[in-house]
């Protein structure tokens, strides 16, 4: 066996050191000081920017929006995407033409996706008007402007994107249930249901973690869909964690309390991905 | 040879890189090599001068009102009479102006001039001291400075807003003239809502400013500033505060109207845009709007005359009788290497050749700023406009105020926000509780 | 496989079928919107949004690519330039990487396995502050190849991780009869290894493609750059009560995506849920 040289690797190293690694120790460093961005002098602050975000009420509302966001999409598009495959998985030949179509908003850009969605749910929108020609104009509403509609918005603007996406994990999953054990079930007088809850079930739990955890992750990160429909608002109410940061560093000129934040969901999402990969690494058994 | 070939691979992968770039020929693999290189091209492109012609870059943005034949007709005519200066337009896009220029600053290639440079003026350096001869040809009241410094040009003044209306639907609730006062304000609010019209049109949405602009911008900043005509100054050193009573009184006003049902059910879905288009359309009778709207309506083929369209300022429940503009100004950046020629291009435009001054002032219906006013035919709605503010005091606008008492930078869109909240049934006082503790932690920041 | 049902049992599922295609259908009517509306006039759109378009009009369209403040093709050729060298060298650095650390069994590579894979855990908000800082003072910021270097950065975690996995489970007969022969690493790995990792080139390329393809944040705040995601944003924003312009700007955004999705449906599902799982 030859050696094979390390300068195989430099390129990627130097790249990843220099964009990934450096600033990563980079939002490590500013996260301790007071740095506003543009002065040239700024102040090592110690743990301060810490401290102040255990008061920031702002923050606090935006770890309660995404936190919000995380659970209810989660939750949806694991439920409904596990039931849109079960329903699939017995289209027979139908299936990969429902799958790429359910698939396609997977693939579509979100900020695009999110000016489609603005069209439909803007006060003037489409939703409303259909509404109102179908002569349902009292249950109009407004999705965007009252804090609670906008919230949902954003969550159906999300599930609507990413459902394809888990409803695919879930086909992959269930077809690799072996059909002897259904037939095992039918045969001990299974009913259909039961044929899911004690066959597919536990056999499709490491496919479970996995989605769960996946959109757990993209949650957490969201921005794009609330840039664009809402800008937060209003006021701060569909406000979310990464929506802070970029506002709180590139509108507020407080780098050092940005990266502070940043730091934060590093490690939030640092513990999630060690979780999903110990997960991943057991399901290619 | 296999150390060869690795970095065969990885040159040609770095020129696969270079061709994508816009003639850079640094290779960016690296971030430390591609700098130098990189200063080196932009040292180059600040001067392209030849043959003792000079280029300055202007930095621009485009609306429906400043069109890029207007910009083009200012630079042709400046060309024409100033042969040897050449003057090329950068548009500002993106997500905000000040972030368009602070990514120009950045990358090193900050426009020689810029048009609305005012969030980046506080910070010493990027703007070059303006020449006293050309500001002296300026009203007192406009020149900004900064630590003792004037680092910009005064452009011209833009009243802020009033209050447009269709008039067919004013006669529709039987109101027969503008209200004088906030109860006659409130009561054809009431008599339009009783004829069934939607008294006024809010914006919110992605457009934060927009929320603010109407009802803050109009009647609050005049209560506040008949209460205080130094407020900046004493909100900034703490002898006032956000929830001074003049303040809550005036924003529970405002949320009264609301709560009331008087604003389209709508509005806070609306992007500025939207609004405009709707209350154009008729879904309200009244919209608080910018004087930059009066171009929109006289413009011959907009549709409406003064038959159709009336405006009026509110009047605010504290009687005040003032109004609030804001200043706007140019900067010729600290990097420009033709400052000279740069002042003479802002003189030129901001009054020395008063015919297009004029053009400028009047495509988004703003006012001179120079000692010796510079006035342009005005269509009819924007006469009215203008004829409003006749014995009305002109105050500043708070959150607008440039030089030394200005607001932090990231606080107006703060309180755009709160307003928000405001509008969708915060508490007041709370939210200007908020105010306090903001302005506070931004001023901490920017120290 | 369990999909594979007997014919009384296919007849039984017709009204499954029927609710499956309802719900496909009501799942696809927002792109139905979007397809429609782009050739009605804005007035159309508003009192009547999911009529079809008769006669359909191409106005909307035209004065999007006639916009002179918009150049839609600049906006293309930015997205393109950045996916296609963007993912290409972040396939050919992360490739070379990863075969050295799959194949050398030493501390050095075992150490540096784990540096790839730490990018993993990062959500990248956090690298934006002071990535743009150190453009700044470099001045790096607000050109194509910086930001294609900032794409290549961020996707080589993944793509060393996917790339690691395939080349370690690869034999190695056939590379130490290549040995045999002469043969230099370099050769061995763009003539045996590289064929041989088609398939997880095939999910990587797709993956991180159109990662970089439809990235909004990363081109917005490192240097503006105008991708056709950026580039619809800021363009729409003074048309926003225009949704004729609106559906024109989305259906440009989307188009090319959407017809590479049709004639590589599979592909791209497998390779975007390969992808998101593994990575």
């Amino acid at each position: 066996m030859r050696k094979k040289s390390i300068l195989f690797v430099l390129p990627a190293f130097v790249i990843y050191t220099f964009l990934m690694i450096i600033p990563i120790i980079g939002a490590f460093y500013l996260s301790l000081t007071d740095w506003n961005g543009i002065s040239q002098a700024y102040h090592v602050v110690g743990i301060k920017n810490y401290i102040d975000m255990l008061s920031d009420a702002r923050l606090r509302n935006a770890i309660m929006v995404t936190l919000k966001i995380t659970l209810t999409v989660s939750i949806s598009v694991n439920v409904l995407g596990l039931f849109v495959a079960c329903l699939l998985n017995r289209a027979g030949k139908m299936i990969n033409a429902l799958r790429s179509i359910f698939f396609l908003p997977y693939v579509i850009s979100t900020v695009a996706i999110s000016f489609i969605w603005l069209s439909i749910l803007s006060y003037t929108g489409v939703l409303n008007t259909i509404l109102n020609a179908l002569g349902m104009g009292s249950v109009i509403a407004d999705y965007i402007g009252n804090a609670q509609n906008a919230i949902r918005s954003i969550c159906v603007i999300e599930i609507w994107r990413t459902l394809g996406f888990h409803m695919v994990l879930y086909l992959a999953s269930i077809q690799t249930v072996p059909e002897e054990l259904y037939e095992a079930c039918t045969m001990d007088g299974g009913t259909g249901w039961q044929k899911f809850r004690f066959v597919t079930l536990p056999m499709i739990v490491p496919g479970i973690t996995i989605s769960v955890i996946m959109s757990i992750m993209t949650e957490m990160k969201q921005y794009d869909v609330v840039k664009v429909i809402t800008n937060g608002g209003p006021g701060y109410s569909t406000e979310t964690v990464t929506y802070n940061i970029v506002t709180q560093a590139f509108g507020n000129n407080m780098l050092g309390y940005s990266s502070a934040i940043a730091v934060f969901l590093f490690a939030i999402i640092a513990v999630i991905t060690i979780i999903q990969l110990r997960v991943s690494r057991k399901m290619e058994v | 040879m296999k150390k060869r070939m690795i970095s065969a691979l990885l040159a040609s992968f770095m020129a696969v890189s270079m061709l994508a770039g816009c003639g850079n020929s640094a290779p960016a693999a690296d971030a430390p090599a591609a700098a130098t290189e990189e200063k080196a091209e932009a040292a180059s492109d600040a001067a392209p001068v030849a043959d003792g012609e000079v280029t300055l870059t202007w930095a621009v943005f485009e609306t429906d009102n400043y069109t890029a034949e207007m910009w083009q007709t200012i630079i042709d005519a400046f060309e024409a009479d100033n042969p040897g200066i050449k003057i090329e337009k950068v548009l500002m896009t993106g997500d905000s102006r000040p972030q368009f220029l602070k990514t120009m600053l950045a990358a090193g290639n900050m426009p020689d001039i810029n048009v609305d440079p005012v969030d980046l003026a506080s910070t010493d350096g990027i703007y070059a001291e303006v020449p006293e001869e050309l500001l002296e040809k300026y009203e007192d009241t406009a020149i900004a400075t900064y630590n003792g410094k004037h680092t910009l040009v005064p452009a011209y003044k833009a009243y802020r807003n009033q209050c447009y209306y269709h008039k067919d639907q004013f006669a529709k609730a039987g109101i027969t003239s503008e209200p004088t006062t906030w109860e006659e304000f409130v009561e054809d609010c009431e008599k339009l809502k009783a004829a069934g019209c939607i008294p006024l049109m809010g914006a919110g949405a992605s457009d934060i400013w927009a929320t603010s602009f109407g009802y803050w911008t109009g009647v609050a900043n005049s209560d506040i500033m008949k209460a205080y005509p130094n407020f900046n100054e004493q909100i900034l050193n703490g002898e006032l505060s956000w929830t001074d009573p003049v303040i809550v009184d005036s924003l529970t006003k405002w949320q009264d109207l609301i709560n009331a049902g008087y604003y389209h059910p709508g509005s806070m879905s609306f992007s500025y845009t939207q609004a405009q288009e709707e209350f154009k359309n008729g879904a309200t009778a009244m919209f608080m709007d910018g004087a930059w709207a009066t171009a929109g309506y006289d413009a011959p083929d907009s549709g409406f005359t003064t038959d159709d369209i009336g405006v009026f300022v509110v009047p605010a429940s504290s009687g005040a009788k003032s109004y609030c503009t804001m200043p706007q100004y140019w900067g010729v950046a600290e990097s420009c290497e033709h400052k000279e020629e740069a002042f003479k291009f802002c003189e030129y435009v901001l009054g020395g050749n008063p015919e297009i001054y004029k053009l400028y002032l009047k495509s988004d219906a703003t006012y001179s700023v120079t000692k010796e006013p510079v006035e342009y035919e005005m269509g009819p709605v924007q006469t009215e406009f203008a004829d409003n503010y006749k014995s009305i005091e002109l105050v500043p606008e708070i959150m607008k105020v440039v030089g030394d008492t200005a607001m932090p930078s990231g606080f107006e869109d703060f309180t755009c926000k709160s307003l928000q909240n405001i509008f969708t049934g915060a508490d007041v006082t709370a939210e200007l509780e908020t105010w306090d503790a903001e302005m506070k932690r931004l001023l901490e920041s920017a120290e | 496989m369990a999909n594979v049902v007997n014919k009384k049992e296919e007849k039984k599922n017709l009204p499954l079928k029927i609710l499956l295609v309802l719900l496909a259908c009501f799942f696809a009517l927002p792109l139905y919107i979007t397809i429609i509306n782009v050739f009605k006039p804005t007035k159309v759109i508003s009192s009547s949004p999911i009529s079809l378009p008769f006669p359909p009009i191409m106005d909307n369209i035209t004065s999007v690519l006639n916009d002179p403040n918009v150049n839609v093709f600049e906006m293309y050729k930015n997205s393109i330039m950045i996916t296609l060298f963007g993912a290409t060298g972040c396939i050919i650095v992360s490739s070379l990487a990863a075969y050295y650390i799959a194949r050398m069994k030493t501390k050095l590579s075992g150490f540096l396995y784990v540096y790839f894979l730490f990018g993993l855990m990062v959500p990248y908000v956090i690298v934006y502050v002071p990535l743009v800082t150190m453009f700044n003072k470099l001045h790096l910021t607000g050109n194509l190849p910086s930001l294609i270097m900032v794409f290549v950065s961020g996707s080589i975690s993944f793509s060393v991780f996917m790339y690691q996995g395939f080349i370690g489970g690869i034999s190695r007969e056939l590379e130490e009869a290549a040995i045999i022969d002469g043969a230099s690493s370099l050769t061995i790995f763009v003539k045996i290894i590289m064929p041989l990792v088609k398939p997880c080139t095939t999910t990587v390329a797709i993956f991180i493609g159109l990662s970089m393809w439809n990235d909004f944040l990363t081109p917005l705040l490192i240097g503006q750059v105008k991708t056709i995601t950026v580039g619809i944003y800021t363009a729409i924003g003074p048309y926003a009560s225009d949704w004729g312009t609106v559906f024109a700007y989305v259906l440009l955004a989307t188009l090319p995506v959407t017809i590479a999705y049709i004639f590589a449906q599979k592909q791209f599902i497998a390779g975007l849920t390969a992808g998101a799982i593994k990575g």
